[in-house]
Parts: C-alpha cells; sequence; structure tokens
C-alpha cells in the first residue's frame, strides 16, 4: 500500500516537472521584447508582430459582415497610401490575368480611377458559400457622395486576415 | 488549550492526513498548471463565420451526419463537374432511377432542359444543407446547390450578382448513396380507390417536389350519363385536404368525362415537404352527373346554372392519400 502512494506521488512529482517545463518555456516566449538591448531591425520587427497580433485580435472581435468589409477597406486603404505591390498581391489571381497582368497596369489604374481623398461606403453585403459580395459606393471627399461611383468587392476569406479579392472594374 | 497543545494537534494532524494531504497538492499543482499552460498558449485566431455548409437553414439542431459529409461534397462536386464539361449523360447517370424516371421521365432531353435553365454556362457552385426530413425509415438532406459566374475573377465588371439553384436530395437507398436532383424529392404509390354508381376514382401515385405535392388520378364514369368532376363552374371543386386546412391545385385541367370514360390527370398542390404536415385525402366536392352538359366556353350563365339545377346527381368524393 505505502509502495503504491509513493508511486502515485513520483508520478505526480513527474507531471508537475513536465508541466512546469511547458509554462515556463511558454512564459519566455510571450515575454515581452527587451527593446533596451535590440537593434533598430528588431525593435520594428517586434512592433510589426505586436501590431499584426493586435489587429488580429481586433479582426476577431469583429462581425462577420463588418470583418469582410474591412478587408475590402483595408486593399483600398493600401491603394490610397500607395502600397501598390501590397494590394496588388491581395487581388485574386485569375482576376489579376484577366484585368492587371501586371503591377504597373494595376498602378497605372488606381492612378487614373481612384480618387485621392476616396470614402468607401459599403451598403449591402451577400454570402455565397465561402464567397463575399459587397456593394459599395466609392466618392471623393470632396466631391460629395452624389459623385459616387457603385462598384463590388468580391472577397475570399482564407483565414482571419487572410484574404483575395476582386472589384468591378470602372 | 496552550500553545504546546496546538502545535501537537496541528503536528498529529499533519502526520495522520499526510498522504491525503500530498496527493491533495499534487493534483491542485497539475490542474493550476495546465490552466497556466492553456492561458499561455499561443492563440490562433480563427474568424467566425455563419457558413456551415452541413447544417441545415429550416432547423439549425439538424446536420448531415460527418460520415456522409464528404461523400455528398464529392458527388456535388462530380456532378457539376460533368456538367460544366457538357458531360451531361454521365450527369444524368448519378441521378437515382426514382429521379430519372419520376423527374424526368427517364428522358435525357428533359433533364438537359433542366440543366440549361439552372446553368447554361459553366458555372461555380456553392452548397448548403436547406432542410432534412424522414421518409418512411429513410433521411433525407435536402440541399440548396446554387451555381453562379465566377464572381472572384471578374469582380463583377460589367455582370450583375446573379445565381441559380436547385434543391438536390442524398439519402441512403439500394444503390448506395443516392442523389435527387431538380427539387425532386420522392415518389410513392398510393393506389386508393374510391367509387360509387357513378364514378371510380383511383388515385395511383404521388411526386413530392420540395415545394410541391402532384398527384395522378384515374377517373372512370360508370354511367351513360356525363360526369363533371371540375370544370372551374364550382368553388373549391378539387381540394387536398391537410390535418388543419385544405389547398386548393395550382395545376389542374377540367375533368369531364363521357359515359364509360376514363381521362387520367395530375393535379399539383402547394406543399412544402418539411413543412411537418401530412396530407389525408383528395376531395372532390362538386362532382355532377348530368344528362346535358354544354360546356362553359361563351355560354351563358343562366344556361349554365340550369343544367347544373337539373342534374340527376350531385356529390362530394374523398380519397384517402396516406403513405
Amino acid at each position: 500500500m505505502k509502495k503504491t502512494n509513493n508511486k502515485f506521488v513520483i508520478a505526480g512529482l513527474g507531471i508537475i516537472a513536465v508541466l512546469l517545463v511547458i509554462v515556463l518555456n511558454l512564459k519566455i516566449q510571450n515575454k515581452e521584447p527587451d527593446y533596451e538591448n535590440m537593434s533598430e531591425d528588431e525593435i520594428d520587427i517586434a512592433i510589426e508582430e505586436k501590431v499584426e497580433d493586435v489587429r488580429l485580435k481586433n479582426l476577431a472581435k469583429l462581425e462577420e459582415g463588418d470583418r469582410i468589409q474591412h478587408y475590402a477597406s483595408d486593399f483600398m486603404e493600401k491603394v490610397d497610401l500607395g502600397k501598390f505591390e501590397e494590394a496588388y498581391n491581395l487581388l485574386y489571381e485569375e482576376f489579376k490575368n484577366n484585368y492587371f497582368p501586371t503591377l504597373a497596369s494595376f498602378e497605372e489604374y488606381a492612378k487614373n480611377k481612384f480618387p485621392t481623398t476616396m470614402t468607401l461606403e459599403h451598403t449591402n453585403i451577400e454570402r455565397n458559400g465561402d464567397i463575399y459580395v459587397i456593394w459599395t459606393t466609392m466618392y471623393d471627399l470632396m466631391k460629395g457622395k452624389d459623385a459616387g461611383i457603385e462598384m463590388n468587392f468580391v472577397v475570399q476569406e482564407k483565414g482571419l486576415n487572410d484574404f483575395v479579392l476582386s472589384f468591378s472594374v470602372i | 488549550m496552550n500553545v504546546t497543545e496546538l502545535r501537537l494537534k496541528i503536528r498529529h494532524f499533519f502526520r495522520k492526513y499526510r498522504k491525503v494531504i500530498i496527493i491533495g497538492l499534487i493534483i491542485w499543482a497539475i490542474i493550476f498548471l495546465v490552466n497556466q499552460i492553456i492561458m499561455n498558449m499561443p492563440k490562433n485566431y480563427e474568424p467566425e463565420t455563419s457558413y456551415d455548409a452541413h447544417t441545415s437553414i429550416m432547423s439549425t439542431s439538424s446536420k448531415t451526419p460527418k460520415s456522409m459529409r464528404q461523400p455528398i461534397e464529392n458527388v456535388i462536386k462530380e456532378y457539376v463537374d460533368y456538367l460544366n464539361e457538357g458531360n451531361f449523360q454521365s450527369a444524368f447517370n448519378m441521378l437515382s432511377d426514382d429521379c430519372k424516371r419520376y423527374g424526368f421521365n427517364y428522358d435525357i432531353n428533359e433533364y438537359m432542359k433542366h440543366v440549361f435553365t439552372k446553368m447554361p454556362t459553366p458555372k461555380q457552385y456553392a452548397i448548403q444543407n436547406y432542410s432534412n426530413i424522414k421518409y418512411g425509415k429513410k433521411d433525407m438532406y435536402i440541399y440548396e446547390v446554387r451555381y453562379f459566374d465566377d464572381f472572384l475573377a471578374t469582380g463583377l465588371t460589367n455582370s450583375k450578382y446573379e445565381y441559380t439553384s436547385e434543391d438536390i436530395t442524398f439519402y441512403y437507398g439500394d444503390n448506395g448513396l443516392e442523389m435527387n436532383v431538380g427539387n425532386y424529392i420522392y415518389h410513392t404509390d398510393i393506389k386508393n380507390i374510391s367509387e360509387n354508381d357513378y364514378l371510380k376514382i383511383d388515385v395511383i401515385d404521388k411526386v413530392v417536389n420540395y415545394s410541391i405535392e402532384t398527384y395522378e388520378v384515374k377517373f372512370t364514369n360508370r354511367s351513360d350519363y356525363i360526369v363533371v368532376v371540375a370544370d372551374g363552374v364550382e368553388e373549391d371543386e378539387v381540394q387536398l385536404l391537410l390535418p388543419n386546412e385544405t389547398r386548393q391545385p395550382s395545376e389542374f385541367t377540367d375533368i369531364i368525362l363521357g359515359p364509360d370514360e376514363s381521362i387520367t390527370a395530375k393535379f399539383t398542390f402547394p406543399k412544402f415537404v418539411d413543412d411537418g404536415d401530412m396530407a389525408l385525402s383528395l376531395v372532390f366536392s362538386a362532382v355532377r352527373v348530368m344528362e346535358k352538359y354544354s360546356g362553359t366556353e361563351d355560354v351563358d350563365e343562366a344556361v349554365i346554372q340550369e343544367e347544373i339545377n337539373n342534374a340527376i346527381s350531385k356529390f362530394s368524393m374523398e380519397v384517402a392519400i396516406t403513405e
């Protein structure tokens, strides 16, 4: 009886030791970066990771429709900020082949067609399987909503903040 | 009690319950550490989506069994691929024998007409379990399949958001997983008869689609007179009796029988297969046996009424149709 108890205690302590190692390992992984002892590049990467983590946290909290609309807005924001390559990489491959075979052609189109003080107003969204269609009014803040253009975004979400999209070429 | 006694009691307590305390501490420590691991695990953020292809829209508690999900997805993919390739014969061969017979009269041309209304050009598709029903001992899983152009490839440039859809039903039959398309759900023989001296009514069978039921009925005039079952003159000439209501057919032709004549006709009633109601009987509530019948087209109302008033017999007949 005593031997059985000792075995139980030894096994229990063994399990505790293993769990303790895992907890310590996770704590080290989750430790806040030591910015003081990091190079500038390392700090940039650490901040980027932190921002991405916060972005994912916030995205995960959004309702389905809001999240999908956010993707479309995120794409247009990249265009607005001149991050054409990042925006281009979000486009669905076949859509790119059909309308913008090169980054240069997309950049030229975006510069010509999208207003510099652009605002988007998403008016409707529908889902067909895992494909979402968004109805959007795009307008120039300086000209007002009445001069806006009706367009669609089509979004396929593969995971959180992992998506491809296309839009109605105007 | 002095301090020494208290110390002795505590020591005694720990000696007596040492094993229990150690075991309790070990268990507590394990629980605490597991909790710490869960709290410190790297978080995988997953998007929440309303899309669950195998949970019924009509009743979210009703789901397709896990073992059937992949086979159903595979069958739909194979089916749509055949249609997109224009291989209609192979697609037609995938249908259950019942569906080929009662849905399309074993006629591939009739089937192709149906296909062209749904997908005249190659399409993408999306599936959604719409409703699940039980027919006899069979569990039937009804999916809504939507067909649409490749929206992602065009971004809806110069095109509208449009899609067609049809109900595709899956169940396990004699040949394994069977598939019915074109909203066809099932067929059942009824073979119930009601008769009197003038008229014999034989309800032959019933074809059930998702939103309609069609009954095939044979009428036989046993008299030397004209028997009018339905010509649109009387109200509610043909009705489907449900437990709490009656329904009028959405489609039927006039039933007017000459002496000893037999006519087979079809009556289609609006009825959803998953509404929980079971049709009880077909009621023909204004049968008229007439010596003289001038018809209804271009005939004066007074003449029509006079002929009805002079009818040899007027009666109602009911045929049970419970399966």
